[in-house]
């Protein structure tokens, strides 16, 4: 959705000089740094998540739906689990949640995209158009159809939701791919000999790396957003596993009766996506010098 | 001429390909019609499940259902529920207008909003402003668009007692009612996606206003709303414009949760409901239906791209 | 069950229903069950008439499945049922005390010892299409239920019917194979009973139109999104019914439902415990409360492991304290029950009778000792669909408990459809592939019969894992065909009481069924059938 947003970098630019720079722009724009302080956050949470949580977060331990009180700092939820340490291990799965499908995404469609713009040509048809094939499916049906082949789990599903991801980045990495691949220079290596893997190494993939990070930090907030509709579904999270998403939607229920169910989850769900298009979006500013800061 | 020819072929092809990878998806999801119809309890014989898989021709071999199926899709014949027994193209035409009305009002309501905004955002020269805008717009963004629109008909009924009629009015049967049954659903979509169109808009403005023309403009006198209004937005509108229309791409798509929560049959509900049913040919006709939409605007977008940028040529 | 949504459903298994010639559910037996509850404080608003019945008026309804389809004889869901109900009618119907009551027979007769039956239609009952009903009519419906080829799922409920033989225009005679006393119950429930016109299957889509003889007629069905119904005017069974007509409009969403209730766009919506606890503070609604045949369970796969020792399905069981899993999964609004559900007349298990009330861990251990498991030390295999949220969290609370007997229970949430092919494929492959733990319900049956013998004798069709006890196959058999109500209840409690020992399934609580109407709806009264049987005698006061 996001994905045209993402400039192309020049071609030719070298990558050493570019990182310095990058480096201290980013530390002048404020919004990135939010982010970055956001993200930052969520990640030690989700790393410090034992240590940090008062309790198991699927155990049943108290009575159900308590207001914050001393000892369960978030309250309890419908079936009595201690709110906050179920927020706080749900940040391990909603990192994992969205590592998964961009992992997924970039290798499917990062590769493919890389491929079909270098060798151009019959295979650039080809992949492009099993990328279309691939984007015309509907994301639900595309998950119900894996987790029922694979087995429901949170795993098989995001997999399954990298999957529709992949041609976003097919496209996001063809663009930059198919303006280096017909410089000269480029085309000079080629002729010489130079292998393939040093050709993408050294020329193709630093001209795409901006914008599939950009691209990345965005997918890893709508994977997370993604998981909550699932698990709305249904098809997301298998309970008693702690997810953000899945709280959110069981708090549905119970909104007028005890909001604070939903507010949490709903807080770290927004706190996290913010975070990580803050994020994005600094980092874009900051890649594409046809922008400039006023 | 070539390339269109070209480009056709491989688009028949990638519908071939979708039509193919659908009809097999389908098959591989767990259960049938006949596990549907008996409900959990298996209190269908074998007799009677004979009876119903020949009934819905499932007892063919698969090449020959997917043969006929391809050859009744192609004289634009898709088939009959297996639950309701109706058409499936009317049934798809009858809920394409909810879907069609529900995406351009959102895109209407998103351009109204995160236009104005992406341009203040690309202006102003203070770091507040931008920065306010920024999260402002990424709020809406950041929260599951389940949660916006139950917090909405629970904000609307609760506290101002109010509701639209529940069932669907198309906008030529009674504009005003279907514009309030249009209302809450088209707010809690257009919230969710205002915030890239900002962006966006922003990011584009930034670059267009750093063009030499625009210096010139300024140089000559043209006051600041004329630079803006007639030299930087209409430059700055292409890249608007994409961004627009894959949300649109997104929101013909069908959005399955908005439809449930507001009561709306569009396409997206339609097509999970034939999912969970396992009725093959609701579920066939409406991802070829996506597709074929799809693949066509894909199409029309990337010819436009031609006569829009005449760098870009295709041999 | 229902197919891919939430909200209140039932199970399909239309098996040998023994409802018995004396079959009569007392009132008091309803009250009884009703008032052993626990639960919120929902209003018991009796089903008393408030004022004198004004004609006209329509009723709009939330409906919280989509029917999916209204053909009478091919659907094995309740929402189905829902959406056609109010369309066809049968030979015969229950009242509000559930009881056996005449509808399009005016009486019947019952001859050569039970397998005969003549039914003496009543006279001038008129089609929605003007056709009058005949005899013809009756046995084309029921002939079709009966063909395979129909594929009727409940078609089992049925099939002692050997033969249907028109006598003359208004008398209809059935020869069953071997005497059915549930047979009268079974056309009362109304799934594969409907009688429509000769006929109409072959020349209408039936299941998106409709035509019965029953109080309202069907003026469209939009699939997803709402039903039309207009009053039958030539209904038999006047004054009914008082309302002009009724829109049912499908709502999956409960808040959506509770929305339109508060904003006054619905004058009914069917909630869960959690929708009417949300509900308070609301002007102009009331929330009826009425004891349901509901009772949630987990079918157990007795073929396989640890599970196939009845002491350890008994420990596990002692494990788990009911209440506990009322108040979770439907948030109070139940009581606890054996295999028939509390508030089923006198045939069910009295609450405070029940074992497992509480739970007993030092007993569940001592019992997994005795089987060869004094440290648990197993993992079992839960399956559940999210499409019922209760099930889910009654599975959670169980997992819960088994930590304490140190037994692992992996909880696997399926899709709709996976779940009940999985299911079905458990049930064929007699225990060998499918899964070994399913959370589900059974909902109403004619009789006691339904909940057990398809489930527990070994020539019933939904047995799981190939369950057989020796002792109970023959009380099971028994129980079925005796005549006198006392001996036959007497039979059925021992046969609980041996079921609940035993524990092949865990039963868990009846569930309440909660119906919120707006105050201005008057004369609606709820069925403990979990239907709206009542609503052609319900009005629009003021």
């Amino acid at each position: 959705m996001s994905g045209v947003g993402a400039a192309v970098a020049p071609a030719g630019r070298t990558p050493a000089r570019g990182r310095d720079r990058l480096s201290r722009r980013v530390g002048r724009t404020p919004p990135a740094v939010i982010g970055g302080v956001l993200v930052g956050c969520v990640v030690l949470v989700a790393i410090a998540a034992p240590v940090l949580a008062g309790y198991d977060p699927a155990a049943q331990i108290a009575t159900p739906l308590l207001r914050p009180s001393g000892g369960f700092l978030g309250g309890t939820d419908q079936l009595g689990r201690d709110e906050m340490s179920r927020i706080i291990f749900g940040a391990r799965v909603s990192l994992y949640v969205g590592v998964l499908a961009v992992a997924v995404a970039l290798a499917l469609g990062g590769t493919t995209g890389v491929l079909a713009g270098f060798y151009g040509g019959w295979i650039d048809n080809v992949t492009m158009r099993v990328m279309d094939i691939l984007f015309s499916l509907p994301a639900l049906v595309l998950a119900i159809a894996i987790t029922a082949v694979l087995g429901p789990s949170l795993t098989n599903v995001m997999l399954a939701i990298g999957i529709v991801y992949a041609p976003t980045f097919a496209r996001i990495a063809r663009g930059p791919t198919l303006a280096v691949v017909r410089l000269p220079y480029v085309e000079a290596a080629r002729a010489i000999g130079a292998s393939t893997p040093a050709i993408l190494l050294r020329h193709i993939l630093p001209n795409v790396s901006a914008p599939l990070l950009v691209q990345t930090t965005v997918s890893l907030s709508t994977a997370i957003l993604t998981e909550a509709a699932l698990s709305f579904l249904g098809l997301g999270t298998q309970p008693p596993t702690p997810s953000w998403g899945l709280m959110l939607s069981d708090a549905r229920q119970y909104m007028l009766i005890d909001p604070w169910v939903a507010v949490l989850p709903g807080v770290a769900i927004a706190v996290t996506v913010l975070g990580f298009n803050l994020l994005g979006d600094g980092l874009r500013d900051v890649l594409d010098p046809r922008i400039r800061t006023m | 001429m070539r390339y269109l020819i070209r480009r056709a072929l491989w688009t028949i092809a990638a519908l071939l390909g979708v039509s193919v990878v659908i009809f097999l998806l389908v098959r591989l999801l767990p259960g049938t019609i006949v596990d549907i119809l008996a409900g959990g309890e298996g209190q269908l014989s074998p007799v009677q499940q004979a009876a119903v898989r020949h009934q819905f021709g499932l007892d063919r071999p698969l090449p020959v259902q997917y043969l006929f199926w391809l050859g009744s899709m192609l004289r634009g014949d898709l088939g009959w529920s297996f639950r309701s027994g109706q058409p499936v193209a009317p049934l798809l035409i009858s809920r394409l207008p909810i879907t069609i009305e529900l995406a351009v009002l959102s895109i209407v309501g998103v351009s109204l909003v995160g236009i104005p905004l992406g341009i203040l955002a690309s202006v102003s020269r203070s770091t507040r402003v931008k920065t306010a805008v920024q999260i402002i717009g990424l709020l809406g963004l950041s929260v599951p668009n389940f949660w916006i629109a139950i917090l909405l008909i629970i904000t609307a009924s609760y506290l101002f007692h109010w509701l639209p009629a529940l069932i669907y009015v198309p906008p030529w049967a009674g504009p005003w009612v279907n514009l309030q049954q249009m209302f809450l659903p088209v707010l809690s979509l257009a919230l969710g996606l205002v915030a890239v169109v900002v962006r966006m808009t922003r990011s584009s403005m930034l670059e267009v206003l750093g063009q030499e023309y625009v210096t010139v403009a300024q140089a000559k006198g043209v006051p600041a709303w004329g630079v803006l209004l007639r030299h930087a937005l209409r430059n700055a509108l292409i890249p608007i414009v994409t961004v627009l229309g894959l949300q649109m791409g997104y929101l013909l798509g069908g959005v399955v949760i908005t439809e449930q929560i507001f009561g709306l049959p569009g396409l997206g509900w339609t097509l999970l409901n034939g999912v969970y049913q396992r009725d093959y040919p609701v579920v066939q006709g409406t991802v070829m239906f996506f597709a074929a939409t799809f693949v066509v605007v894909n199409l029309a977008v990337d010819l436009t791209y031609t006569s829009l940028d005449p760098r870009i040529r295709y041999e | 069950m229902e197919s891919g949504e939430t909200g209140c459903t039932t199970t399909s298994g239309g098996m040998g229903m023994g409802h018995g010639f004396d079959g009569r559910l007392t009132r008091r037996g309803l009250i009884l069950g009703g008032l052993a509850a626990g639960g919120l404080a929902g209003s018991q608003m009796p089903a008393v008439a408030a004022g004198t019945p004004k004609p006209g008026g329509t009723l709009i309804a939330a409906q919280e499945v989509d029917p999916v389809s209204l053909d009478p004889d091919t659907n094995s869901n309740f929402s189905a049922l829902q959406g056609y109900e109010h369309v066809y009618e049968s030979l015969t119907m229950y009242d509000e005390t559930t009881n056996v009551v005449p509808c399009l027979a005016q009486k019947w007769d019952i001859q050569n010892g039970g397998k005969t039956y003549v039914f003496h239609l009543r006279p001038n009952v008129k089609f929605h299409n003007a056709q009058p009903m005949t005899a013809e009519d009756v046995k084309y419906s029921i002939d079709r239920v009966l063909n395979p080829k129909t594929a009727s799922p409940w078609r089992d409920a049925l099939s002692s019917i050997q033969e249907i033989t028109v006598v003359d225009p208004m008398t209809v005679r059935m020869d069953l194979n071997a005497p059915y006393p549930d047979l009268l119950g079974a056309f009362a429930m109304l799934r594969s009973s409907g009688i429509m016109p000769k006929g109409l299957a072959e020349t209408e889509n039936l299941k998106i139109k409709a035509v019965g003889t029953g109080p309202f007629k069907l003026v469209e069905y939009v699939p997803q999104d709402h039903l039309t119904y207009v009053r039958h005017d030539d209904y038999w069974d006047k004054p009914y019914p008082y309302l002009k007509g009724m829109t049912f409009k499908v709502l999956t969403e409960e808040n959506a439902r509770l929305a339109a209730l508060r904003a006054g766009q619905v004058q009914y919506a069917a909630l869960t415990a959690q929708g009417v606890a949300q509900l308070e503070h609301a002007q102009g609604i009331t929330v009826l409360k009425a004891p349901n045949a509901w009772v949630a369970l987990h079918y157990i796969n007795v073929s396989q492991g640890p599970l196939k020792d009845a002491r350890v399905r008994r420990a596990m069981r002692m494990a788990v304290d009911t209440t506990e899993v009322i108040q979770k999964a439907v948030y109070g609004a139940g009581v606890p029950s054996g295999p028939v559900p509390t508030g089923y007349g006198d045939w069910s298990l009295a609450p405070a009778s029940l074992p497992f009330r509480q739970a007993d861990i030092d007993g569940a251990k001592k019992l997994l000792a005795e089987a060869g498991y004094p440290n648990g030390g197993f993992t079992v295999q839960i399956k559940c669909s999210p499409q019922y949220p209760e099930f889910v969290a009654s599975t959670l609370v169980v997992q819960q408990a088994m930590r304490r007997l140190n037994i692992n229970v992996n909880v696997v949430q399926m899709e709709w459809g996976a779940f009940v092919a999985s299911h079905a494929q458990e049930i064929k492959s007699v225990g060998k592939e499918g899964g070994e733990i399913f959370a589900s319900a059974n909902t109403f049956r004619p009789g006691p019969d339904g909940y057990i013998y398809p489930y527990f004798s070994a020539k019933g069709a939904a047995n799981d894992g190939g369950y057989h006890n020796p002792k109970l196959e023959p009380l099971m058999t028994e129980a079925r065909a005796i005549a006198n109500h006392d001996q036959r209840r007497s039979l059925y409690i021992e046969i609980q009481r041996m079921l609940l020992e035993e524990s092949p399934n865990w039963w868990w609580y009846a569930k309440y069924n909660l119906e919120a109407l707006s105050t201005r709806v008057a004369g609606y009264s709820q069925s403990f059938t979990g239907r709206r049987i009542f609503l052609k005698k319900a009005w629009i006061a003021g």
